[in-house]
C-alpha cells in the first residue's frame, strides 16, 4: 500500500550571477505528487522532519526525503492540519476535526476518528473550517468561516457574510477530550491560524463586508473582532436578533481593533496563515516575527508586533514578492532546516497567475538583508531599528522618512478605502549611537491610525541601500506617559 | 511611494493591466470573468452604460455574467475607476483591438484551462482513479467525504467494486441510499468556490427508510446519536458511532449477484433490548438474527453484540 513517489526539485529561480552573491532569499518550486490536484490547505512537520500536507480535494500526502506517500484521502474540503505533540495527525474539514491514525504501522491511515463535530455546518461553499494549530496542553485552535449568499440552486450568490447557526464567524478552540469551545467572535473569513512565540494567536481575516482591509486579529477568549453577524450567538448581546443592525457606535465600542492592517491592493488581498518564526536564526534575522502568505499577491508579509498598554499593534512589510514566488499562498510552515515552506492552494478565481497551486520554498542564503528590523513606537514617534548598522559617515539630514497616516473606516461596506489621509513632515531624525536605530519624530500622533513610511536615504557600511523601504504601522494604542 | 497609490500618465491600456483587472478579465477573451468587449458590446445601446460599469467597479457584481463574483476595487481611485471605465465602453474603437484578439488567442492556447487536467499517475496505486473532477472506483472500496444530495451537510460516500454506490449520513448515522453505474463528479466541489453537492453518476436504486434504524429499550424511543469516525476493516470501511452509552460499528456491503444490502452491526453489551425497525417495504428485508413484530425487528439477545440485516434491492 505504500507509495513512494521520488521526488525532484524542480526549479532554481537566479536572475544573474552578480545578483545571486547578494541575494538574501532566494525561492525554488518544490515537487507535489504527480498526478494529482495538489492544493495545499494545510502543512506541518513531525518531530522527525516527515512534511504533511493536506489538499482541497481532501487528500494528505506525506514527504520525507523527497519519497511522497499517501497518508489519507477522502477528506471534506480540509483547511487545515497540524501535527499534535505526541505526532498525531490532526485535520480540520468542512464537517469536522478529525484524528488521522495508522494503526498497522503501515503509513496509511486507517482510522479517521472524529475529535469533534459539535459546530454547526450547513451545505453553504463558504462555510469553511479553517485552521489548524495545537497548544501545549493539546487544545486545537481554529475559525469558522461565514456563510456566504448562495442562489435559489446553491450556487454561490456573494461572499458576503452571514452566521445562520452556532458558532459560524467565531474561532473555536476543542480540547484534548473533544469538546468545542467557542473562543472569540466576529471574524468574517480568517483563513489560518497562528502563535507567536509567547503562544498568543493570531489570524488574519480577509477583506469584504465589516472587514475594511485584510488584517490581524490577536485572538484573546471573548474577543469581538469586528463582523456583528457572529454576535447573534452571544448571549449577552443586547441586539442578538438583528446584530448587523446595532448602533455602529456600539459595536465598535466592542471591538478590539486589529493588530495591523494590511493595505488591500497594496500587501494583501486574501492572506492566509501566519506562522512564527521559530528558527531562531536559520531563516535570518527576524527570528520571532510572524510571515503571512496571501492567494492573490505573489508576496509573503512580514509582521513585527509589539504590546503598548498590554495590547498588540506593529508594523508590517512585504519580504518577499514574486522574483519567482508564485501566487495563490495559504498555508506556511518552517521546515527542520529553517526554510520557509509555502502551500498554494489558490482557486483559478482568485489567485493572479494560474496555476495557483503547489509548494514552494524560500531558503535563506546567509547574505543578511539590510531591512528594518521592526519599529518601536515612542511617546513622540517612532524608533525604526534595522537589521544592520547605518554608514559611519550618513548623517541625520540625508534621511528622509516620508510619512502618510490613514485610517480604515470601520462599517458595513466591502472594504473601504484609505481615509483621513494625512502627510506628515517629521519634526526629527535621529541615528542612534550604535547606528542599528534610528528615531523619527511625529509631531500630533493619533490613535487608531495607521502610519504609512518609506525610508530614504539610509544605507548600510557597504553602501547597500534598504531591501524594502516600505512600512505600515497600525497605531492603536499611545504609551501612557 | 506615499499618498495617493501613483497611477500617473499611464494609458489607460496600461492602467488595465497594472490595476488587477487582468487578474480576472482578458479585453476580447472570456475569462474567470467576461471580456472587455462583451461588456461594451452588452450595454453598448444603454445610455447608462458608463454608471452600469463604474457601480460594478465601485461597489463590485455579481450575478450579471456568471457565478464568479467581482470584488469591489476599493483600492483604485474614483478617478482611475472613471477612465478605466470610459475605456471599455470605447473599447470597441481602439486600434490595438486586433493585436489584443491576437495575444490573447495565443494566450488561451498555451494556457488552457488546466486547473483540473489531473489523471492519477498509473505509477501510484490507489484504490480510486481521477479523471478531472471524476472519481472511479477500482478493485476495492473508495470513501470521500462531500456534500452528497439529499443528505445532511456531514456526508460519505462510498464506491464499491462492480458499480455500486451508497451515502451514510455522518449526523444521522445512516445508510441513505444506494445508486449504481460511476461513482461521484466533484466538479462543483473541487472547482471554482467549490463548496457543492458532488454529483451521482448514476440512478438510485435503493433508498432507505428515512429514520435511524436502530432503538434501545424499546422500539419507540429515539436516542441519540453521535458519528465518532470509521475505520478501515478487511479494506471495508466500518462505521463507528454511540447512541446514548453503546459504541457500535456498521459495515455495509452489497451482494451484486443477488442485489442486497448487507448491513452489520456490531454493538458493545448492553442489558437493553435492541430492535432494528424496517420502513414500509419491511418484506424486503431478513435476518437471522432477531424476530419481526410488525416493522420492529426485536435483536434476539445472544446475537446483539453482531447481527445482519439483508435488503432485497427490487430490480
Amino acid at each position: 500500500m505504500k507509495n513512494l513517489i521520488p521526488s525532484l526539485l524542480i526549479i532554481f529561480f537566479w536572475t544573474t550571477p552578480l545578483l545571486k552573491a547578494r541575494e538574501s532569499y532566494r525561492v525554488e518550486s518544490l515537487s507535489t505528487p504527480p498526478g494529482v490536484v495538489c492544493e495545499v490547505t494545510g502543512l506541518d512537520y513531525t518531530q522527525d522532519g516527515t512534511l504533511y500536507l493536506c489538499t482541497r480535494q481532501g487528500d494528505v500526502w506525506s514527504e520525507k526525503k523527497g519519497q511522497w506517500n499517501r497518508f489519507a484521502y477522502g477528506l471534506h474540503e480540509p483547511m487545515g492540519l497540524c501535527i499534535g505533540k505526541e505526532g498525531e495527525v490532526y485535520v480540520s474539514q468542512r464537517p469536522e476535526i478529525t484524528q488521522l491514525i495508522d494503526e498497522d504501522g503501515d503509513n496509511i491511515c486507517d482510522y479517521q476518528k472524529t475529535i469533534c463535530a459539535d459546530f454547526s455546518m450547513e451545505t453553504n461553499f463558504h462555510q469553511y473550517t479553517y485552521g489548524l494549530i495545537q497548544d501545549r496542553t493539546g487544545n486545537l485552535f481554529g475559525t469558522l468561516s461565514c456563510a456566504g449568499l448562495t442562489r435559489p440552486d446553491g450556487t454561490p450568490g456573494s461572499a458576503r457574510g452571514y452566521s445562520p447557526t452556532p458558532y459560524r464567524m467565531w474561532s473555536y478552540q476543542v480540547t484534548p477530550n473533544g469538546q468545542f469551545i467557542p473562543w472569540s467572535a466576529g471574524l468574517r473569513s480568517a483563513n489560518g491560524i497562528g502563535f507567536n512565540l509567547d503562544g498568543d494567536l493570531f489570524a488574519a481575516d480577509n477583506q469584504g463586508d465589516w472587514v475594511a482591509t485584510s488584517m490581524l486579529h490577536h485572538l484573546n477568549k471573548g474577543d469581538f473582532h469586528g463582523h456583528p453577524e457572529a454576535l447573534r450567538w452571544d448571549e449577552n448581546f443586547t441586539h442578538r436578533k438583528d446584530p448587523e443592525n446595532a448602533p455602529i457606535k456600539l459595536l465598535a465600542g466592542m471591538r478590539k481593533p486589529p493588530a495591523v492592517h494590511f493595505p488591500h491592493g497594496e500587501l494583501a488581498n486574501s492572506p492566509g496563515s501566519p506562522i512564527c518564526d521559530t528558527t531562531a536564526g536559520k531563516f535570518g534575522p527576524f527570528a520571532g516575527q510572524l510571515f503571512i502568505g496571501d492567494i492573490v499577491h505573489p508576496r509573503i508579509i512580514r509582521v513585527a508586533l509589539e504590546k503598548v498598554n498590554g495590547q498588540y499593534q506593529g508594523a508590517c512589510f512585504s519580504f518577499y514578492h514574486a522574483k519567482g514566488l508564485k501566487s495563490g499562498i495559504c498555508r506556511l510552515t518552517f521546515s527542520p532546516d529553517g526554510a520557509l515552506i509555502v502551500g498554494r492552494a489558490g482557486e483559478g478565481n482568485w489567485a493572479r497567475g494560474l496555476p495557483g497551486r503547489g509548494l514552494q520554498k524560500i531558503a535563506y542564503t546567509g547574505t543578511d538583508p539590510f531591512e528594518i528590523h521592526r519599529i518601536n513606537l515612542i511617546p513622540d514617534g517612532f524608533t525604526f531599528h534595522f537589521t544592520q548598522p547605518l554608514a559611519l559617515d550618513l548623517k541625520a539630514k540625508s534621511v528622509n522618512v516620508e510619512t502618510l497616516s490613514y485610517r480604515y473606516q470601520y462599517g458595513p461596506n466591502y472594504g473601504y478605502p484609505k481615509s483621513d489621509k494625512k502627510k506628515i513632515v517629521p519634526d526629527e531624525i535621529i541615528i542612534s549611537k550604535d547606528r542599528k536605530s534610528v528615531q523619527v519624530k511625529i509631531p500630533g500622533l493619533e490613535k487608531r491610525k495607521i502610519y504609512q513610511f518609506s525610508v530614504m536615504g539610509v544605507r548600510n557600511q557597504t553602501g547597500q541601500s534598504l531591501r524594502n523601504s516600505t512600512a505600515h504601522y497600525t497605531l492603536n494604542e499611545l504609551p501612557n506617559q | 511611494m506615499l499618498g495617493n497609490p501613483k497611477e500617473p500618465d499611464l494609458s489607460t491600456d496600461s492602467l488595465f493591466k497594472s490595476s488587477g483587472c487582468v487578474a480576472c478579465h482578458r479585453v476580447t477573451q472570456q475569462h474567470i470573468g467576461p471580456s472587455m468587449v462583451a461588456v461594451a458590446d452588452r450595454y453598448a445601446s444603454d445610455p447608462n452604460a458608463l454608471g452600469i460599469i463604474l457601480h460594478s467597479l465601485k461597489l463590485g457584481g455579481t450575478g450579471k455574467w456568471g457565478m464568479n463574483e467581482m470584488p469591489p476595487q476599493v483600492q483604485l481611485r474614483e478617478e482611475t475607476h472613471k477612465r478605466l471605465a470610459s475605456w471599455i465602453v470605447e473599447i470597441r474603437k481602439s486600434p490595438k483591438l486586433d493585436q489584443w484578439t491576437k495575444d490573447e488567442e495565443i494566450e488561451l492556447a498555451n494556457n488552457p484551462q488546466t486547473l483540473f487536467d489531473q489523471t492519477t499517475s498509473p505509477e501510484i496505486q490507489l484504490p480510486e482513479k481521477r479523471e478531472g473532477t471524476v472519481v472511479k472506483v477500482g478493485d476495492q472500496p473508495v470513501i470521500f467525504r462531500t456534500y452528497l444530495p439529499g443528505a445532511s451537510s456531514r456526508a460519505i460516500a462510498v464506491g464499491l467494486p462492480g458499480n455500486r454506490s451508497y451515502a451514510f449520513d455522518a449526523t444521522q448515522c445512516r445508510l441513505l441510499y444506494f445508486w449504481k453505474g460511476g461513482f461521484l463528479d466533484f466538479k462543483k466541489s473541487w472547482t471554482g468556490h467549490g463548496g457543492w453537492y458532488s454529483h451521482l453518476l448514476g440512478p438510485k436504486i435503493f433508498t432507505a427508510p428515512p429514520h435511524f434504524p436502530l432503538r434501545l429499550g424499546n422500539s419507540e424511543e429515539i436516542q441519540k446519536v453521535k458519528f465518532n469516525g470509521y475505520r478501515m476493516v478487511h479494506g471495508q470501511p466500518e462505521f463507528l458511532y454511540r447512541i446514548d452509552q453503546l459504541d457500535v460499528r456498521h459495515q455495509i456491503t452489497f451482494q451484486p449477484e443477488e442485489d442486497i444490502i448487507v448491513q452489520k452491526f456490531f454493538l458493545s453489551k448492553t442489558e437493553n433490548k435492541i430492535f432494528f425497525i424496517g420502513g414500509e417495504n419491511r418484506q424486503n428485508l431478513s435476518s437471522e438474527d432477531g424476530e419481526w413484530r410488525g416493522n420492529a425487528l426485536l435483536i434476539d439477545p445472544v446475537r446483539q453484540e453482531a447481527f445482519t440485516i439483508f435488503t432485497q434491492v427490487i430490480r
